[in-house]
């Protein structure tokens, strides 16, 4: 089962990690190349707040998920990994 | 007013001297109709930080830096340079793309950053971040008309002293939709796709190029294209 | 420049508080809000707009914002007193406006996405549609100054400004100048997407503010020289007496956190008047009620004016207009002036500790000669008129 689990997030990442060099037109940046624990905003890939709404609409379009509480997106997008768990937690349901 | 320094991105290149080249073998003919490609408009060092905008912003942010490198003026006068930007038809490559996003995925489905690219001053906005820039910034649009219209307004800046410098320029695109419109419905309105920008200045010593804008009320339709041609004769 | 007073001898508004002035201000003294789900296109988002009911354009087959315009501008001129026409006048026009200037019609782009060709009925509305110059034309004026401003949501007051600096050029006699927008589908998605429009009425400045409501409308002021005024018989109440107008360099979408854009609009606006902050009755606020704005905007207003400064925001009764927004909100700080009182920053009830100050919560008597109305625009534009009174 947790292999399940692991084979899946790692799928998520990876398909993650090429949605956002390719949605938020993260030029130069090779998604093989984004560490799982890779920030989002800030430092670490320097995402801002129009990228975060922005991610709001992938996670709709390629996951089905809709973001509803914005106040939690501090956390659900910390890292690459935190959103690969929001998004593997919020598809099983 | 007079031109400081000018910058240019067509279909045929950047700058003045692929825009001299065009000129000398014809460039209206040659250039109308044309798309400015991609690789034109790839310059990942001026384009720094402007990583999602749209060609329409891109031809213009690298039009108006290109014009303020070309006039010489110091690093300490980009804080406060005024920008106007002049468009027939504004970013509607982009607009077209939000209506697609609408009948796509439905009114609560669609991309914020092609809604916030579609604004017709998002270019500018990207102007002034490029360059530090924290005077007045405005967008006009008055389809033919549009350029005449922000020349004067920047020479009524700068009598009231709004601003020392202004970046004054022209943008347009021509997509499929609106070639298809155009062609059908008002082919006098067909724009070149691409972008020209001067830096204007009232100080004479500053002059770089043979022409001088003075007398707007008697010239109409001026585009920045024509502008240039006749700059750089 | 030798200094030139300009005076504002007519005034026009259409909003959903009403179709002329004075059923806008009796619904601010009623505390209407006249907002509900949009029908003026299909839409599957249910948050409220301030849509206008009970509309009848004057021109059937022109883009709504146009007949927006056109009925404020019609409203405006016959106030100042121009309702022959303008004789041998030197007329110009600017208007700011988002939606008019975008080609933005849904059921043409429908068709050709299928078909790669569609009919063209209604892209003729927008090709004949430029706002200012097809303004002009229905008012039957021959003139080369004609300006249709696209600066988002500060469009309204930077014509307004720009109108000033033609006048006091002397490129003109006479501007007809402000703002319109009609509630589209494009902005209505767009504002959703970006996650800052309210769900229910907005409340501006409010600790619990989550959000901009969408409105329509459209205000117009007529600007002309005093002694122009005066030499036709007019003697003026109302002066346009600076403008501010100053970039942030900041984000597309968000406005620089440290306010300095505004504070400079501020400053300049101040300077041309030759007033000091003290010298400022009220402050017509901006005020859309996003979290952002608010915060940034109140702060600077209480940087620049102390915390006793009166201010409010409209947009609680007209909702964000937009392109019209500048226009309506010179209007309604003219009004301001006029009737000596501003009526409450409707929505608001509890004060954001993080702001600082509070807007007016009831309708407020005024003392002074001067007031001021802000835009921030998205782009990180930031304007500012100071409006003063005999």
């Amino acid at each position: 089962m947790a292999d399940n689990k692991e084979e899946e997030l790692k799928a998520i990442r990876k398909k993650l990690k090429e949605l956002l060099v390719s949605q938020l037109s993260l030029e130069g940046i090779v998604p093989e190349k984004i560490k799982d624990d890779e920030i989002l905003f800030g430092e670490g890939l320097g995402l801002d707040s129009l990228d975060a709404v922005e991610i709001v609409v992938l996670l709709q379009r390629n996951f089905a998920i809709e973001v509803k509480d914005m106040s939690q997106g501090k956390k659900i997008f910390y890292s690459v990994d935190t959103l690969a768990n929001y998004i593997y937690d919020n598809q099983k349901k | 007013m007079y031109i400081a320094g000018m910058g240019i991105v067509f279909s045929g290149g950047r700058g003045a001297a692929d825009f001299k080249k065009a000129l000398n073998q014809g460039w209206e003919d040659a250039h109308q109709g044309k798309k400015v490609s991609k690789e034109i408009i790839s310059d990942k060092i001026a384009l720094e930080g402007a990583r999602r905008a749209d060609n329409f912003t891109k031809m213009a942010v690298l039009a108006a830096v290109d014009a303020f490198a070309d006039s010489g003026l110091g690093a300490e006068t980009k804080e406060s340079l005024g920008i106007i930007l002049a468009t027939s038809l504004g970013p509607h490559v982009t607009t077209f793309k939000f209506l697609d996003d609408i009948l796509t995925y439905g009114d609560q489905g669609v991309s914020p950053t092609l809604f916030s690219h579609s604004v017709h001053n998002a270019a500018v906005s990207y102007i002034a971040l490029n360059l530090g820039s924290r005077g007045p910034t405005l967008t006009v649009t008055q389809f033919a008309d549009s350029f005449s219209q922000a020349l004067f307004i920047a020479k009524s800046w700068l009598q009231e002293k709004r601003c020392a410098n202004i970046l004054v320029g022209s943008v347009d695109q021509l997509g499929g939709e609106m070639e298809y419109i155009l062609t059908t419905k008002a082919p006098e309105l067909i724009p070149i796709e691409g972008s020209v920008f001067f830096l204007l200045t009232e100080k004479e010593s500053a002059n770089k190029y043979s022409l001088i804008f003075s007398n707007l009320r008697a010239n109409i339709n001026l585009n920045g294209f024509s502008c240039a041609a006749q700059a750089l004769q | 420049m030798p200094p030139v007073n300009i005076a504002i001898t007519g005034l026009g508004a259409i909003c959903a508080c009403g179709n002329n002035i004075k059923d806008t201000l009796r619904s601010f003294s009623y505390g209407s809000r006249n907002a509900g789900k949009v029908s003026l296109f299909e839409s599957e988002l249910n948050c409220p707009v301030f849509q206008i009911k009970d509309f009848t354009p004057l021109e059937p087959f022109a883009m709504r914002t146009l007949n927006l315009a056109f009925q404020a501008a019609q409203e405006a001129i016959l106030e100042a007193g121009f309702n022959n026409g303008f004789g041998n006048l030197r007329v110009g026009v600017c208007l700011g406006t988002t939606v008019a200037s975008q080609l933005n019609d849904i059921d043409f782009y429908r068709i050709y996405r299928e078909k790669g060709s569609a009919p063209l009925d209604s892209i003729d509305r927008f090709l004949k549609g430029n706002l200012a110059a097809s303004v002009a034309k229905l008012l039957k004026i021959q003139t080369r100054l004609c300006c249709t401003i696209v600066n988002a949501c500060s469009s309204g007051t930077d014509a307004i400004g720009v109108g000033l600096s033609w006048l006091r050029n002397n490129y003109c006699d006479l501007v007809i100048a402000g703002g319109a927008d009609e509630l589209n589908r494009v902005p209505l998605d767009g504002f959703t997407a970006l996650g800052i429009v309210s769900q229910s009425l907005c409340v501006p400045f409010d600790r619990n503010r989550c959000g901009l409501n969408l409105g329509e409308g459209s205000g117009i002021v007529i600007l002309e020289q005093e002694k122009m005024a005066r030499k036709r018989g007019k003697m003026p109440k109302l002066f346009l007496k600076g403008y501010g107008l100053a970039a942030d360099a900041y984000h597309l979408t968000a406005p620089r956190p440290d306010g300095s854009g505004l504070e400079q609009a501020l400053k300049q606006a101040l300077k041309e008047a030759n007033i000091l902050p003290k010298d400022v009755a009220f402050v017509n606020a901006h005020g859309t009620a996003t979290k952002d704005n608010d915060l940034v905007e109140g702060k600077v207003l209480a940087r620049v004016f102390g915390q006793k400064i009166k201010f409010l925001s409209t947009k609680g009764f007209t909702g964000h207009t937009l392109g019209a927004a500048g226009g309506l909100e010179a209007v309604f700080t003219c009004l301001g002036l006029r009737e000596n009182c501003v009526p409450a920053s409707i929505g608001f009830e509890n004060m954001d500790e993080e702001i600082g100050i509070a807007p007016v919560n009831q309708k407020t008597e005024i003392s002074g000669n001067y007031a001021i109305s802000t835009s921030l625009a998205f782009g990180g534009n930031n304007s500012a008129l100071v409006i003063s009174r005999n």
